[in-house]
């Protein structure tokens, strides 16, 4: 298995209560987060090192609650644009 | 000559500008200045030139945004320079008959006037007046081709997405940093109406703000083995643990670097979130942004979740093997060593070797089974 970094950008809009979501990496749970920055135009960074074997593989980024809305934008993989369906070479 | 001793004194007022963009407060100014003039004589100037940050409009979009607030097409000039007459006249739009019968009025608003040293007025170094002067009294004014006056126009405030809006730095701070909702309300509370044509002018031209991240959250995910791997290796150990001789070296080899993996998987958990040095004392970062998965939770949330294919064997257990499995290794290559002594025939002295080894191993198997 050869190690890899991959970034997400999670963007948060919410009033009241934040949006709170969980990173999936496939199918692995990785973490859990609070969004609880206000404004639409900051985001986390999310920046995963996947150790993983040449192939295909998918990031998920869901939300768990109903409060606000995420999205999510920029992934890289290496360092250059990717997707949240990724695929790693040696 | 004065404009009282004037035959038939035609007015011809400019509005110069950098405009950007063009916006209803430029259009209100406009507006003021036709319904003060006349408007046949008034027009708006400005120039092609364009620069990355402050000035990304060119004439052409500067002109469709006019346009679209609603400024004849024909009371716009493309001038270099905006503020000189001649420049103004050179682009054909405006037919002045005679410049001795024309008074020229620039109008300038009150924050170019305090900010722009070209309006001072003062004497040139050889005394003599400027061409720019300021109306007083437009009873008292001279053709274009002696004085050109400036006119002080109100700055005309208006609000754009519910927020006051004075200048266009402002405005394009406040694009930069919209979405795609808020851009077209922006746009309609600009220009008095929402086109795409204006929204892509506007997109091009200000594009949105590269914003860095109010944190970056750092996790590392190291996969669990598949469910098949896991049943060859179970089915390697039982076979290992019924008789040690049942599997090849290369088997052997296959079941350490498995257990020795399991080790390194569940010991490469952990995910948090690292502030920079302004964010340190932030209490967002010590209380509610991360609620990261902890060590051991992986499996809880996975099986909760139904996510987990089959549940992953617990660390200690995968450590507890490991150990044992390197314990029956030592002893078998004990027992291997000592049925080399007693059924070859070696030469003394390797056979003292063998037995130090012997020791060596036995040594290294007593200190893994001391398990305090």
């Amino acid at each position: 298995m050869t190690e890899h970094n991959l970034t997400v950008d999670v963007y948060a809009r919410w009033s009241d209560v934040p949006p709170r979501y969980r990173i999936y990496v496939d199918g692995d749970l990785l973490t859990e987060r609070d969004f609880t920055w206000p404004g639409h135009d900051v985001f986390i960074r999310e920046k995963i090192i996947v150790a993983v074997t040449p192939g295909n593989h998918t990031l998920k980024v869901v939300q768990i609650n109903d409060h606000g809305t995420i999205r999510t934008e920029n992934v890289t993989l290496n360092g250059t644009p990717s997707s949240l369906d990724f695929t790693t070479t040696e | 000559m004065f404009l009282t001793e004037l035959a038939e004194p035609t007015l011809l007022v400019i509005y110069p500008g950098r405009f950007q963009p063009f916006h209803k407060g430029h259009y209100a100014v406009y507006e003021y200045l036709t319904g003060k003039f006349g408007r046949n004589n008034v027009y708006i100037a400005t120039s092609n030139k364009t620069d990355n940050a402050k000035s990304p409009f060119t004439f052409a979009e500067k002109a469709y945004f006019m346009q679209l607030t609603g400024v004849p097409a024909d009371r716009i000039v493309q001038a270099t320079q905006p503020y000189q007459i001649q420049n103004v006249l050179q682009s054909g739009n405006i037919n002045v008959a005679n410049p001795a019968n024309t008074v020229v009025i620039f109008a300038v608003s009150e924050k170019d006037m305090a900010e722009d040293p070209r309006f001072s007025f003062a004497p040139k170094k050889d005394g003599s007046a400027p061409y720019f002067q300021p109306l007083r009294d437009i009873k008292q004014t001279e053709s274009m081709d002696k004085h050109g006056y400036i006119m002080t126009v109100p700055t005309f405030d208006f609000t754009v997405a519910g927020q006051p809006m004075r200048s266009g730095t402002e405005l394009r701070k406040l694009y930069s940093t919209a979405d795609q909702q808020e851009r077209q309300e922006i746009i309609k509370d600009l220009f008095g109406k929402y086109t795409t044509e204006a929204e892509q002018i506007m997109n091009n031209k200000i594009p949105a703000e590269q914003a860095e991240p109010v944190a970056e959250a750092i996790s590392q995910f190291v996969p669990a083995q598949k469910t098949s791997q896991d049943g060859y290796y179970k089915l390697l150990a039982y076979r290992y643990r019924q008789n040690p001789g049942l599997l090849s070296a290369k088997e052997k080899q296959e079941l350490h670097d498995y257990i020795q993996n399991l080790k390194t998987v569940k010991e490469s958990g952990g995910t948090g979130v690292v502030a920079s040095k302004k964010q340190a004392n932030d209490p967002r970062y010590s209380t509610s942004l991360t609620k990261d998965v902890r060590p051991g939770q992986i499996n809880k949330s996975l099986k909760a979740f139904n996510l987990a294919e089959q549940e992953r064997e617990p660390y200690q257990q995968a450590v507890d093997r490991l150990t044992q499995h390197e314990i029956d290794h030592l002893s078998s290559l004990i027992d291997e060593i000592k049925q080399r002594i007693t059924t070859e025939k070696l030469p003394a002295k390797y056979v003292e070797a063998l037995k130090q080894r012997i020791e060596k191993l036995q040594a290294e198997r007593a200190k893994l089974a001391f398990n305090p």
